[in-house]
């Protein structure tokens, strides 16, 4: 029973998620996303237009009505989502506590998840081939509420998100509970 | 069950082979599986048929060939699936071209489930299938063990975990050495039992083809035009025939609604049908810290489940439950390891139909802390809840459907879509208006649903990630929804003020993070 304490609490003198003190994920997210989402739209612009005036295949004729509207539709949902990268990367923030990890994200819809450190399961390092290029990384932590509730950060530079799977590892919380 | 021999399954660490009886399981398996995709070889059969007209021989060859092969594999199934128990962990060996070995510690095992199909009730034999916390794949199912075999196992595994308590270790041993199945109940307590009754009312009020009656009833415009167009070309004409009919308006009505009952009886039947089967003797027990369900008609299923796994109490009632006063209890497990959320799974531990006293009695024995479902104080969602989704939803939705409606085909089409979307709008009020939190010093209450109630109730250190959501209209409102992960799925609290919001997720954080106590 040595150091075991039971003062009253008080819910406003609980750890509060308003006022935790984030950090940006890495600046270069924003440049490298867009530069991922162009690298898929603009072949796919290309696809849709060589199908449309190949020499060498004739499209049906309400394919080739179709095109301009689903080349403008590709368009115009492209645009939006870049814009929404370039406003919605440098929102993400996140946070490491004691005993939890915070993500605070969202440009219209704003969201704050907080993953317990010994409710982790595992913990995941993921680089996709242009993440490997601009040195980035993606922090999964995995717990059992499910794939649908995996925690992931985005846009890590490598070196803090292998610092913060270490941490999480010799938490001595982990697989506790 | 034909059990005498003493049990000799925990002394035995070296590698051991099923029960041959597991045959007959694994052929019964196979004939079960072939079945189900006979239907896909009938256009096969159809067109060879002429072929093998020709050649019975050759054919009667390639049958018998067939029998032996599919005996070999079962014969190889058996032969080649071998287990081992040791002290505390389960160890099992399956596969003639592809070996699997999986290693399952006991304190691993969430569930043990005993399953008694028809063809094992002669020899005493059961199945056990052992449930692990994480995928599906690592399911581990011994095909065939005596009774009291199965039985030592499941004691063995768990009182795996309650080696270090040894209260509770004093309670199993006294119950381990009871040889038989009917003996290890005796020291159990009844907590409930369903009747044959329950289980009719339960198989009617929770009939899910009620829903498919009622889009059937929508079409019957369109059937009776169609039937009236069908009888002109036969030369009849059906206002001539009811204006000719002896009886009244009513009569005809109270001939139809007859018409329409007696195709409601047999699919009602067969869900009572279906209610029955799965649940045919339904007794929940308790033996000092977990519960067993046992049911079944063909295949007798005994479940049991540790307290601590428990991850949350659910409530159900549909509409027709809350008009007979019944409701669907279900005590909640991890299931992000399942595929399925149905609420026949085995994993969840159901109790069909149980009465509103029987429901509070259940929750006060499973966690006594907790407050009956029906008495605690709920706060209600904010009104801009349902504000939104009328201006923001609906309104637009309707002024732009009923114009297009009006445009290009009748005023009467562009009623009918306003008039389905303020049904909409309505029932969306009614979700509004069901929607509540409460909160205790342990546990989180959440009531929800349209026409029937869902209670939620979860103790809060069985947290496993939170999140709040707010979009720019919350904001401006000072709003937010809650969303509690738990390993037995999500459960949101959408639209309370954002203070409590916070408060509660801090909370949640707090009570988690400072016990540090175990999910499972």
């Amino acid at each position: 029973m040595e150091g075991f304490t039971n003062n009253a609490i008080t819910t406003h003198s609980l750890p509060d998620l308003r006022t935790l003190p984030t950090e940006p994920i890495s600046l270069a997210y924003r440049t490298y996303h867009i530069a991922a989402t162009l690298m898929l739209v603009i072949p796919l612009l290309g696809v849709l237009s060589a199908l449309r005036f190949n020499p060498w295949l004739s499209l049906p004729t309400f394919l080739q009505s179709a095109y301009l509207y689903v080349f403008a539709a590709v368009v115009i949902l492209s645009v939006g989502y870049l814009i929404y990268a370039y406003l919605a990367c440098v929102r993400i923030r996140y946070s490491l506590r004691e005993h939890d990890l915070t993500l605070k994200k969202g440009v219209i819809c704003k969201q704050v998840i907080c993953q317990p450190m010994l409710r982790i399961q595992h913990v995941e390092i993921k680089q996709g081939p242009i993440d490997r290029f601009a040195g980035l990384a993606k922090l999964h932590v995995y717990s059992a509420g499910g794939a649908a509730h995996t925690f992931s950060i985005p846009g890590l530079e490598q070196v803090t998100a292998e610092k913060l799977r270490a941490y999480i590892l010799e938490h001595k919380d982990l697989n506790a509970g | 069950m034909t059990t005498s021999s003493p049990s000799t399954l925990t002394l035995q660490p070296s590698w051991q082979r099923l029960s041959p009886i597991a045959i007959v399981y694994f052929l019964f398996d196979v004939i079960k599986s072939l079945s189900q995709s006979f239907i896909y070889l009938i256009p096969g059969g159809v067109v060879g048929h002429r072929y093998i007209s020709g050649h019975e021989n050759e054919f009667l060859i390639g049958a018998i060939g067939f029998i032996v092969l599919v005996c070999a594999r079962c014969f190889a199934s058996y032969w080649y699936y071998q287990y081992r128990i040791s002290q505390d962990t389960f160890e099992v060996s399956v596969g003639l071209f592809k070996k699997r070995y999986l290693n399952l510690p006991f304190e691993r095992i969430q569930n043990v489930k005993l399953e008694q199909p028809l063809i094992y009730r002669f020899t005493g034999h059961v199945a056990v299938t052992l449930d692990s916390a994480g995928s599906k794949d690592e399911e581990a199912k011994i095909y065939a063990l005596t009774q009291q075999d199965a039985n030592a196992l499941r004691e063995a595994i768990l009182l795996a975990r309650k080696a270090d308590q040894p209260d509770l270790q004093a309670t199993i041993v006294n119950t381990t050495p009871s040889p038989a199945n009917q003996g290890a109940e005796q020291d159990e307590q009844l907590l409930n039992t369903r009747s044959v009754l329950d289980l009719v009312i339960h198989g009617v009020a929770n009939n899910r083809l009620w829903i498919l009656l009622g889009a059937l009833l929508s079409a019957q415009d369109v059937l009776l035009s169609w039937m009236e167009g069908l009888l002109s070309d036969l030369g009849l004409n059906i206002d001539d025939v009811i204006a000719q009919a002896t009886g009244s308006w009513w009569q005809i009505s109270a001939a139809a609604l007859m018409l329409f009952l007696l195709l409601l009886i047999p699919l009602s039947l067969l869900s009572i049908l279906g209610s029955i089967i799965v649940f045919y003797n339904y007794r929940l027990s308790c033996l000092s810290d977990r519960y067993i369900r046992r049911c079944g008609l063909f295949t007798r299923q005994e479940v049991s489940v540790r307290l601590s796994r428990i991850q949350m109490i659910e409530s159900k009632q549909d509409w027709l439950d809350r008009l007979i006063g019944r409701t669907n209890l279900v005590f909640q497990q991890n299931l992000s390891g399942s595929d399925s959320r149905s609420i026949e799974t085995v994993s969840s531990l159901v109790v069909p139909s149980v009465k509103a006293h029987e429901r509070d009695a259940l929750i006060a024995e499973t966690w006594p802390d907790a407050q009956p479902f029906t008495k605690v104080q709920y706060r209600s969602a904010s009104p801009y809840y349902f504000l939104y989704f009328l201006t923001l939803f609906v309104l637009p939705l309707s002024i732009v459907t009923s114009t297009a409606l009006w445009v290009y085909l009748d005023v009467g089409y562009a009623l009918a879509g306003v008039s389905v979307l303020i049904i909409i709008a309505l029932l969306f009020f009614c979700h509004w208006r069901r929607l509540g939190f409460a909160a205790d010093d342990h546990y989180y209450y959440v009531r929800s649903g349209i026409l029937g109630v869902r209670y939620v109730c979860f103790p809060i250190y069985k947290l496993q990630q939170v999140s709040i959501e707010q979009s720019l209209l919350m904001t401006k409102r000072k709003l937010a929804s809650v969303k509690f992960v738990l390993a037995s799925g999500a459960i949101v609290v959408p639209y309370i003020d954002e203070s409590l919001a916070y408060d509660i997720a801090n909370q949640a954080l707090y009570k988690t993070e400072s016990l540090k106590k175990s999910w499972m």
